[in-house]
């Protein structure tokens, strides 16, 4: 390059040279007279004027360019991520009934048929499932198409058979729901489809309507704007189209709808540019991918694949005729043929797209009549577009050290999570039944269902309007936890040495504080209670025991070490008063406070992330199993057996009733004034976590009992559990104690419970067995115990 | 006579009813007791046939897929002590120490009951130590 410019004459040369032409002319046209300058000049301004066009159009063409290189460098079209539910792992023995498996099938986009053709289809008779499942790529491996018989009994699958050799199958997932999509903000989603996914007779339906001449022309075809034109001047007004598939696509990619010669002419330029660029089969893939079709909610539904997903819950490559020129006709008009809001309108489109097929010779008319005569065949409602908002919020906040905002809506990634697609069903229906529960439609509510043993979120809920994709309560509500941080103060406490045999007093106390004020706290129900085990002041909730032992055992910094390790002690100064459970925490992180109780102690970060692969399949994340013994695990047990006293005989013995003979575990929380109605408990695997309250912060009126324990019940009855099975340590021995004096005491007397100790630690003394004592028990009957 | 008789004998019957001990409260034990070992779950086959295909690939040093069939199994049953002890065994074999040390802790909390794994566990746990 530099060798070449060093051979050009230097430019003063070349600057002289004009200026003698121009002195040249100045002498002759003074010489010739005043006429030829005229002309000259008016030829000169024509010249100009080509020349201003030839630039103007060099900078436009320059400029059409760039937009194409620009949208076509690259990735093509921004990609929505893709976030799917669990796959539900089938095995012989699961507890799981036919419907419950349909409603999976169906979340999954799978449908009901007399007889299983292909993938995606599923038949139930008698006791038998039959489901052809589609391949599905999934974090680990591939999974391919096949036909597969499920047999049920008692409530469970009771056995797995590949249809195609007959042969037992013992494990095998389910194809997972897809929950959702992060939607980029221009509200556009598509599903990419590559040329060769493109049935062939999408593409001979697509131009015998729109482009009969698409594999001939190069971008324009001028007789079909001239037919179009003679037409148009014919009608009076528009009624015919000129423009060949590529326009179409120059069209919806690179400008507006507007109609004038501008647009118009632009439009030409850059189909012919395109042809130039790109080859016959990039154009017609763009093309299919790109053309607008639907309008669901704030969502435009982009391309042929997702709009046959929507409307007829089956991949392009299942459709049948009648399917595709119903798509092909709503090219014409999004909005006036939609089937779902216009299904009369967008039958006679459908139909007509047919009558050009049979006239162009693509069907006979017997299968002309076949077809015109089937009803539109798609779903009767689009699914939501984001039916699990709560859910979808927590995923991408996890999501978000790793994957930016743009990542998530562009780049077609696969996120895999643990949401159950069943239990968050059956969640919202105990939450709306629960909530019926209460005459306030104000009442605001959140839910967090988590498998504490895999340390997974199932399910969630931030709104009493489960759909709803507002402010998200399950995660951003700080609001005081009241009584469920006495299970740590507890576990601190039992770390300190005490037992739950430990005797102690509810009478008053003052707290002088650091400010001088004097602190005095009382029990919810404003009475003293007398001497009692630290076990029965747990389960009846009594605030003045706690609050002294906080204070005199250390049980207040043994408190705040504990919330640190977890990262939720908020505040640098410790005061009294979160002995009581003033700090605030989201539900979320209440659930995850909880997962540690009831995983024994170990620290499972509650996540929804499974994984996350792109769009070409390549695994970018693997969310690992987390485990971390981060408390005593014998010391979480003896909170465990307080807990479930909570729910046998304390303050959530609501929970004995409605679930007899079925043990679980939890806790009830309550705010000055019931400003905040609380509940936390626990089954075999599943954590639920329940706030109930208002936005404004004015009391609710709710104790925990009489709230977000019924509803937590509602939630749990529906949803199903397996009673807790209580885990045990060589580190504990077990003791009839008596539940006030805390002697050793045994099983037959009357306020004898049995608990866990430490060994050595449970106690030397025995009580007297108050079955006998008659007076003791009319006092106690009288104190109301 | 009678009269006062018999309503004496109604109020005697009446007092001695008061005085009678209330019908004994119901108490089901239970719950107070750590759970025996339960009978193995229905899920048995299907997780012995995940952590077998695991045990496939930690022998063909593919860890990253056996991890992948582990965490399917442990998923299904997260009280199979043995699928845990062989995600240990695996982040040991990837010299994932502090990965390997969680897990093979999680796997001795399920296995009280079985000796021999047992046994494993404590060899494997001192592994992850050295």
């Amino acid at each position: 390059m530099t060798a070449g410019r060093s051979k050009k004459p230097p430019v003063r040369r070349r600057r002289s040279s004009a200026t003698r032409r121009g002195n040249g002319k100045r002498r002759s046209s003074r010489k010739n007279g005043t006429t030829r300058p005229r002309r000259f000049t008016a030829r000169r301004i024509l010249l100009v004027l080509a020349a201003v066009l030839v630039v103007l159009l060099a900078i436009q063409i320059a400029y059409l360019q760039h937009l194409i290189n620009q949208r076509f460098d690259g990735e093509t079209w921004a990609r929505p991520s893709r976030v799917y539910a669990r796959p539900l792992e089938l095995f012989n023995g699961l507890q799981a009934t036919p419907q419950q498996l349909m409603r999976e099938l169906e979340l999954a986009d799978y449908r009901p048929v007399q007889r299983l053709s292909q993938p995606g289809e599923f038949r139930f008779s008698g006791n038998r499932l039959d489901i052809h499942l589609r391949g599905f790529d999934f974090i680990d491996e591939r999974q391919p198409a096949q036909p597969v018989r499920l047999r049920f009994g008692k409530g469970r699958l009771l056995g797995l058979t590949d249809l195609e050799t007959g042969l037992d199958i013992d494990v095998l997932r389910l194809t997972p729901a897809l929950i959702g999509s992060f939607i980029p903000g221009n509200g556009e989603d598509r599903r990419v489809v590559d040329f060769e996914e493109i049935p062939p007779e999408l593409i001979g339906i697509l131009l015998t309507v729109e482009d009969r001449t698409f594999y001939e022309h190069h971008g324009i075809n001028p007789l079909s704007i001239l037919r179009a034109l003679w037409a148009n001047l014919r009608a009076g007004h528009t009624v015919q189209g000129g423009s060949t598939l590529t326009q179409q696509l120059a069209k919806n990619l690179f400008l507006s709808s507007e109609r004038s010669l501008w647009r118009k002419a632009n439009e030409a330029l850059l189909a012919l540019m395109l042809e130039l660029r790109f080859d016959k089969n990039t154009l017609l893939t763009a093309y299919v991918n790109e053309v607008f079709l639907l309008q669901h909610k704030r969502v435009a539904v982009h391309g042929f694949a997702l709009a046959s997903r929507l409307l007829f819950k089956k991949p392009l490559s299942s459709l049948d005729t009648d399917q595709l020129a119903l798509l092909v006709g709503m090219v014409k008009g999004p909005g006036v043929y939609n089937p779902i809001l216009h299904p009369d309108r967008a039958l006679k489109r459908r139909n007509q797209v047919l009558a050009i097929l049979r006239t162009a010779g693509r069907i006979d008319a017997e299968r002309y009549a076949t077809l015109a005569a089937r009803p539109l065949g798609v779903t009767r409602q689009l699914p939501p577009v984001n039916p699990f908002p709560a859910y979808l919020d927590l995923v991408k906040k996890q999501l978000a050290s790793n994957y930016s905002a743009r990542d998530l809506s562009e780049q077609g990634l696969r996120i895999f999570t643990a949401f159950d697609p069943t239990r968050q069903l059956a969640l919202e229906a105990g939450l709306r039944r629960g909530l019926r529960r209460f005459d306030d439609n104000e009442i605001q509510a959140a839910v967090i269902l988590a498998d504490y043993l895999a340390g997974e979120v199932l399910a969630l809920t931030g709104d009493r309007q489960t759909d709803f994709p507002g402010f998200n309560r399950a995660l951003l509500a700080q609001r005081p936890i009241g009584s469920l941080i006495k299970p740590m103060l507890l576990y601190g406490l039992l770390q300190k040495g005490l037992t739950l045999a430990t005797v102690v007093d509810d009478r008053p106390i003052r707290i002088e504080q650091s400010d001088g004020k004097v602190w005095e706290p009382a029990n919810y129900d404003k009475r003293l209670h007398g001497k009692m085990t630290l076990y029965q002041a747990f389960i009846k909730s009594y605030n003045l025991p706690f609050v002294r032992l906080g204070v005199e055992q250390g049980g207040l910094k043994a408190l705040a070490d504990n919330l640190q390790k977890l990262g939720l002690l908020k505040q640098s100064v410790v005061y009294p008063s979160m002995l009581l459970g003033t700090t605030a925490m989201t539900p979320f992180e209440l659930a995850q406070l909880y997962q540690l109780i009831a995983n024994g102690g170990y620290f499972a970060p509650l996540t929804t992330l499974r994984g996350v692969v792109d769009k070409d399949g390549q695994l970018l994340t693997r969310v690992p199993l987390s485990s971390r013994e981060l408390y005593d695990r014998s010391g979480m047990i003896q909170v465990q057996r307080a807990m479930i006293g909570v729910a046998e005989e304390g303050t959530a013995r609501y929970l004995a009733q409605r679930f007899a003979g079925q043990t679980l575990a939890g806790k009830t929380g309550t705010t000055d004034d019931a400003r905040d109605s609380w509940f936390a408990g626990f089954s075999d695997r599943l954590l639920t976590v329940v706030w109930l309250g208002h936005d404004d912060n004015r009391p609710v009126g709710l104790t925990g009992s009489s709230g977000a324990l019924r509803v937590w019940a509602d939630v749990m009855a529906q949803v199903g559990f397996d009673p807790l099975r209580l885990g045990d340590d060589p580190n504990l021995e077990w003791q009839y104690v008596d539940r006030f004096s805390g002697g050793l005491s045994s099983a037959g007397c009357k306020d004898s419970v049995l608990l866990p100790f430490r060994k050595g630690q449970a106690p030397d003394y025995r009580a007297s067995c108050i079955e006998n004592n008659l007076i003791e028990r009319a006092i106690r009957w009288l104190q109301g115990y | 006579m009678v009269t006062r008789l018999l309503t004496l004998m109604l109020l005697s019957l009446v007092i001695s009813a008061c005085a009678l001990k209330p019908p004994p409260v119901e108490r089901t034990e239970t719950y107070h007791r750590p759970a025996k070992p339960a009978k193995p779950p229905a899920s048995r086959s299907a997780v012995d046939t995940l952590r077998r295909k695991a045990i496939q690939l930690i022998n063909a040093e593919r860890y990253d897929d056996a991890i992948g069939y582990l965490q399917r199994a442990i998923k299904i049953d997260p009280r199979d002590a043995r699928s845990w002890h062989y995600l240990a065994q695996t982040y040991w074999h990837m010299q994932d120490y502090p990965q390997c040390r969680a897990m093979v802790r999680r796997a001795m909390s399920y296995s009280q009951q079985d000796e021999d794994l047992q046994k494993a566990n404590r060899t494997l746990l001192q592994q992850c130590f050295e």
